[in-house]
């Protein structure tokens, strides 16, 4: 009967193992990686789980076999040890090595994401700038306009208070996060209530964003996932996703579908706030993309709100 | 038998709970589609807003987290809400029954609702009302699912503004049983004034900045559609209900509870069939060929708002219309007064740069010529005309940013 449990739990690991092996092939595994830091940080991943998993595997297989070879058997009298100092030492030792070991590699690839010098400047003519600002429940995000942004091509100057001076042109847009391939980005980041946290899983990227704070956060996207179409119901053009089949409003191709989600309980509906990120082929493409929401938002004439992109 | 089942008592209930488990993981996270098909809307049994307070709210605060519903006409003396509030508890049984089964014929239930039925005159309506809104059943259903998913929990089920997330936020969830949206662009007469469809279509996907109307740019056209359809659907029942019982509570009703639901709705149905063809339509925008022209449009904006129309001149806009004397300070120092919902509302803050209906110039425009519904901003569209309105917008586009009021010399009166 004991031999039971060593059988139950032996079985149950060995079934989850399998999961994991097969989960890469069944489209479970991690999200497709785009941005340009993400492998850095993807490595780390494997390397990591390469060790615990080989540890895992290496403990979960000792103790599976012990319990099965030394269960209780009435008749049979247990044995007491007392203990082994030198495995003791090991035991400890090696994973303490190790834990230093994974703490000196990953310190690389954090300061590439989270450290300010690391991080595209304002002032940097080639940055492109956004304010996102977090509330229960929804993402509304802060563009400059074209004008703006042209004006900070001839003066460094200007582009530095953006984050703190909002204009009255600058586009207000709610859940959507728009760039263009190889621009390095960056976001100021504030909440107007509760802590959220600012998660694109396909730019492995995370940042809390803290109430009365303004947190720098920057990232740059190596390839792009939305094009211009023509909306076939409405019969304008609109951006939108290269996954996404606007004639049947099916999803043909999920790895090119990015999202944006809010990582920190936030109330009631944290699990929907939720946002899309649209890559534009090259920096033409966005500012034809701004142009017309510069149009949308400017509107003098009565006509219902157009969404520029997406669905 | 018994004796292995003594011994190993643990051993087969920890096995018995396994298909308990195995149940729970795999039902969990499921999508249970809609309503369940027995739910019916219940007859409303919270109180009516009868009259408006004219007085403002006695203190400079709103209703405490967790109060409302409890508390409308919150820090009202008890005579004076008792005046403005009606009970349906007081209505006579046979009448409720009356409308609650005369309401489930017309409407339906949340999981199968429908806008059809009533006398020959009102079925005639609806047909029209379903085809210019897409009342069909088909769509109402699929709004039916989507508004169970996304709004309920904050409106509630009969579209009461009453669901559970309801008390701890404020604003509080809009109650669509007044028939009163407060962000329109029909040009109907107030009291009549429903929204055009595009107008609920536009909070829903953009939100309204400043409350917890979150915006849900990332569902399709399509289901934003249904889900204004399923909105309507909710107003057209609910303010039928209140009319109704509005009536009858005053004694009022002086025909039976199926012809004066009949009557109302006719009413309401027409008003909202009008408010679909009653889009207000502004003048051109000017263009402004230099930038003292702009300038002057600006500080035009900037003497209407602050200044008061001299009384008995008749030339009330060329003076001023004096909005300042309700958003005192610019809405820094305005007064909390009560809506017409029984809560407690105040002028805007203009200094902010946040709109709730919306921040396009068009948005400002219709705010601005009919009011807000259901609150004290009174509409300006029948003192002044288009070019007075743009040079308001004007203003308050740049009233918010300090470079630009410098630039465009514009002072706040106190803390520039």
């Amino acid at each position: 009967m004991q031999k039971f449990w060593g059988l139950l739990f032996g079985g149950t690991m060995a079934g989850a193992l399998l999961l994991f092996i097969v989960s890469p092939f069944v489209g479970w595994w991690l999200p497709k990686n785009v941005a340009t830091f993400g492998a850095g940080i993807d490595n780390l991943f494997y390397v990591i789980l390469a060790i615990t998993g080989f540890f895992f595997i290496l403990t979960e297989a000792i103790l599976v076999y012990n319990m099965f070879r030394f269960a209780a058997k009435p008749g049979r009298k247990a044995s007491y040890t007392h203990g082994n100092h030198t495995l003791e030492i090991v035991w400890t030792l090696v994973p303490g090595v190790i834990l230093l070991v994974l703490a000196i590699v990953q310190i690389k690839v954090w300061a590439e994401v989270k450290f300010q010098k690391s991080m595209p400047q304002p002032n940097d003519p080639t940055t492109q700038q956004m304010e996102v600002l977090a509330r229960q429940w929804e993402w509304r995000v802060r563009y400059p306009n074209r004008e703006r942004m042209a004006s900070w091509e001839n003066n460094e100057n200007l582009a530095r208070d953006f984050g703190q001076n909002p204009h009255v042109d600058d586009l207000h847009i709610t859940n959507e996060i728009h760039v263009w391939t190889g621009v390095r980005v960056l976001v100021h980041l504030k909440t107007q209530d509760v802590i959220h946290s600012f998660f694109l899983p396909n730019l492995r990227l995370k940042q809390d964003a803290l109430p009365g704070k303004t947190i720098p956060v920057w990232f740059a996207v190596t390839e792009s996932n939305v094009e211009p179409q023509i909306d076939p119901k409405t019969h304008e053009r609109r951006w939108f996703e290269s996954g996404y089949d606007p004639a049947t409003g099916k999803t043909t191709d999920a790895s090119k579908i990015w999202e944006l989600a809010c990582a920190e309980f936030c109330g009631t509906r944290h699990s929907m706030m939720r946002g899309k990120l649209y890559v534009h082929k090259d920096k033409a493409d966005f500012l034809e993309w701004l142009k017309q929401a510069e149009a949308e938002q400017d509107r003098h004439h009565p006509q219902a709100p157009v969404q520029v992109a997406g669905r | 038998m018994i004796a292995c089942w003594r011994r190993n008592k643990g051993t087969w209930t920890a096995l018995a709970m396994l298909p308990a488990l195995g149940a729970l993981l795999l039902f969990s996270g499921c999508d249970f589609d809609g309503y369940p098909q027995d739910l019916a809307y219940p007859l409303r049994t919270d109180d009516l807003v009868v009259g408006r307070a004219d007085k403002d709210v006695p203190v400079q605060a709103y209703d405490r987290p967790g109060e409302f519903p409890k508390v409308l006409f919150a820090y009202l003396p008890e005579e004076d809400r008792a005046k403005l509030l009606a009970d349906p508890a007081k209505l006579k049984p046979e009448q409720g029954q009356q409308l609650d089964a005369l309401l489930k014929n017309i409407f339906g239930s949340p999981a199968s609702p429908k806008v059809d039925g009533g006398n020959a005159d009102v079925r005639e309506l609806l047909v029209k009302l379903r085809s210019s809104l897409r009342l069909d059943e088909k769509t109402l259903a699929q709004g039916s699912m989507l508004y169970r998913q996304q709004c309920l929990h904050c409106h509630g089920l009969t579209g009461d503004g009453r669901g559970a997330t309801a008390p701890w936020v404020n604003p509080h969830p809009r109650d669509y049983r007044e028939g009163r949206f407060k962000f329109t662009s029909s040009g109907q007469q107030e009291g009549t004034r429903k929204p055009r469809k595009e107008d609920l279509v536009r909070t829903i996907r953009e939100g309204i900045n400043g409350s917890s109307m979150p915006a849900f740019r990332l569902l399709p056209d399509d289901d934003i559609d249904a889900l204004a359809s399923y909105v309507i659907h909710l107003s057209l029942r609910g303010e039928t209900e209140f009319l109704v019982m509005q009536a009858a509570l005053k004694d009022e009703l002086d025909t039976t509870i199926e012809q004066g639901v009949n009557e109302y709705l006719a009413n309401i149905g027409g008003s909202w069939e009008t408010a679909q063809h009653s889009l207000i339509q502004p003048d051109a925008f000017p263009e402004y060929k230099t930038d003292a022209e702009r300038t002057q449009s600006v500080q035009r904006g900037w003497k209407l708002f602050t200044q008061q129309g001299s009384a008995g001149q008749g030339a009330a806009a060329q003076a001023g219309i004096g909005c300042i004397g309700c958003h005192i300070d610019f809405g820094r120092r305005a007064a909390y007064k009560y809506d017409y919902w029984g809560t407690i509302v105040r002028p805007a803050d203009v200094t902010t740069g946040v709109y709730r209906g919306g921040r396009r110039p068009i948005d400002l425009f219709w705010r601005i010529h009919s009011g807000i519904n259901g609150t004290g901003m009174t509409a300006f569209g029948g003192t002044l005309q288009s070019k007075d309105i743009w040079d308001l917008v004007n203003f308050l586009q740049v009233l918010p940013y300090p470079q630009m009021r410098e630039k465009y010399g514009i002072q706040l009166e106190a803390g520039n």
